[in-house]
């Protein structure tokens, strides 16, 4: 099928028949449920919501210059808006070596690389699992944090001491109305916008390649326009995230964990005067263990606290006068997975997680939304992907 | 008294048993396995070196490394990920385990920062593959490189 495809898409392009032209792509439909928790599905509902199909090219225009994007379609329930986008769209520009520095700059719109998973979190056989840990990887903004629009220095070197990786970045992100409601609630009839969203991130790896650490910075300022008719006031929101990141791989054994400290300010939005300041911290931990290259299981723990103020979320339920239940403070995850390569480009993966808290199940304000998640609730997904 | 009654007192099933654990371990012993065999890079003529250090082998075969120091692209070719010619090329050129360069191909790819490398169903269509194709590079064994006396491949 891809031949067939390939001969069509010569056809049409120019380019392609330079031979500088390379193309991938991946299909994956799953089922899944959430139970007691809208988060996924409504009523408990088992669904085929779980689609992830992408097409990815990379036109070689010279040694130096290469012009590479990525198109998806993407349905994850409940989790984040469903349809089609561009995923990354970029102009790839290798600079001149330096000082053993190989660095490339990508101008358009880029992958985020700064965390562990976060250059291919929409790519299912490049994920430990479907849903990932919510503490690093909050579905609600999952556009925002798959990459922006601006520009990413990207520098490596590698020698007998090792690897390093730095990475930086500075752009903005189109904000969907889901995205704006995860601000803010289903009702938010405004606009609004990412100011801007800055990154650095380094990552070392020994000779060994045994390991691998690495640190990580953002900040990002929100802007909120409100309707005319709007429920909502102007406002806007500053986050800085700080994290950390760590792999270890042996023969049969990997382990991967990340933590995430994000600090938050909040202005307006729900009163002309309102401000609110809280550091959100998480993080979580993930072992992995391969039976035979084909089959494996995995186990992880993912934490998170929205202000670790308040752990138990006592002050977010009285300062709601009650209509926030103090579960909504926190979540805690257990997960487990298994996958099985069954053949080459095909693996089935399967996984099920417990759920204690709704601290990202949603980040609604509104009482009305807060009552679809229970304080104990669970969810799991069996996918089925193949890749070219 | 033959061998196997002396150690089974006449048992009939060790008599049967006895005999598959030595043509076993016989087989074992005399094993021509491919495995054993030393593995080596291998050039196309056209490419501008003919050895490659370990870093410098890890950033082509992960793909990091795209393009020769004369600007020509590289061609990676590689066998299939569950053969057991790659899975020891992957622990003794490389010193990585095979997942871990599966996983770095497939971040590379999805993320549009390269290709992974072409894949081959055999040696022998690997050979073929980087003899014909400017820029490339493999892998094989030297005993498979010993039968393969008048293919055009430079060896490390």
């Amino acid at each position: 099928m891809k031949r067939l495809l390939y001969i069509s898409f010569c056809a049409l392009t120019p380019a392609v028949q330079a031979g500088t032209f390379s193309w991938h792509g991946y299909v994956s439909q799953g089922i899944t449920q959430s139970i007691d928790s809208n988060f996924i599905t409504d009523n408990n509902d088992t669904t085929l919501n779980l689609t992830e199909l992408g097409v990815n090219a990379r036109w070689q225009i010279n040694p130096a210059i290469a012009l590479v994007g990525q198109a998806n379609y993407l349905d994850g329930g409940n989790r984040y808006e469903s349809g089609g986008r561009v995923d990354y769209l970029f102009v790839d520009w290798h600079l001149p070596r330096l000082w053993q520095w190989d660095t490339h700059l990508h101008l358009g719109r880029f992958k985020n690389r700064h965390w562990l998973y976060s250059a291919t979190r929409d790519v299912p056989q490049t994920r430990a699992t479907a849903i990932l840990p919510q503490s690093v990887y909050f579905d609600g903004f999952r556009d925002i944090a798959l990459g922006s629009d601006g520009i990413l220095m990207q520098s490596t070197r590698s020698d007998e001491s090792g690897s390093w990786e730095l990475n930086w970045s500075y752009g903005k992100s189109p904000l969907n109305q889901g995205e704006t409601g995860a601000f803010l609630g289903p009702e938010a009839q405004g606009d609004a916008d990412q100011d801007f969203v800055h990154q650095a991130s380094v990552y070392y790896q020994p000779p060994s390649l045994n390991w691998r650490i690495g640190a990580s910075w953002l900040k990002s300022d929100f802007d909120y326009q409100a309707a005319p008719t709007d429920i909502f006031f102007d406002g806007k929101s500053s986050i800085t995230r700080l994290m950390l990141s760590a792999v270890y791989f042996t023969e049969q054994w990997e382990f991967s964990a990340e933590l995430v400290q994000e600090h938050r300010t909040d202005t307006g939005a729900y009163a002309p005067d309102f401000t609110n300041k809280r550091v959100g911290e998480g993080g979580y931990v993930q072992a992995r263990y391969l039976f035979t290259p084909k089959i494996s299981s995995l186990l992880s723990f993912d934490t998170y606290t929205l202000d670790r103020d308040d752990p138990d979320g006592v002050g977010l339920n009285r300062a709601s006068a009650g209509l926030i239940p103090a579960y909504y403070g926190y979540e805690d995850t257990v997960a487990v997975g298994i996958r099985w390569d069954i053949a080459p480009n095909w693996r089935l993966q399967g996984e099920h997680h417990w759920v204690n808290g709704a601290a990202r199940a949603t980040s609604l304000i509104l009482p009305q939304s807060v009552t679809m998640t229970e304080k104990h609730w669970r969810m799991w997904s069996v996918q089925l992907m193949y890749w070219f | 008294m033959a061998l196997t009654e002396r150690i089974s007192g006449g048992n009939s099933w060790l008599s049967v048993l006895l005999p598959v654990v030595v043509v076993l371990l016989v087989l074992y012993a005399t094993r021509t396995d491919a495995s054993e065999a030393r593995l080596q890079f291998i050039f196309h003529p056209s490419v501008p070196t003919q050895s490659l250090t370990q870093t410098q082998a890890r950033q082509i075969f992960t793909a990091r490394q795209q393009h020769w120091e004369d600007g020509s692209k590289i061609h990676v070719f590689v066998l299939n990920t569950d053969t057991l010619e790659h899975q020891r090329f992957c622990r003794q050129l490389l010193q990585m385990f095979p997942y871990q360069l599966e996983r770095i191909w497939n971040q590379i790819t999805y993320s549009g920062q390269g290709d992974p490398p072409h894949i081959v169903d055999s040696s022998q269509a690997l050979i073929n593959a980087v003899n014909q194709t400017p820029g490339a590079v493999g892998y094989a064994t030297d005993t498979f490189l010993e039968d393969q006396q008048d293919n055009k491949v430079n060896p490390l």
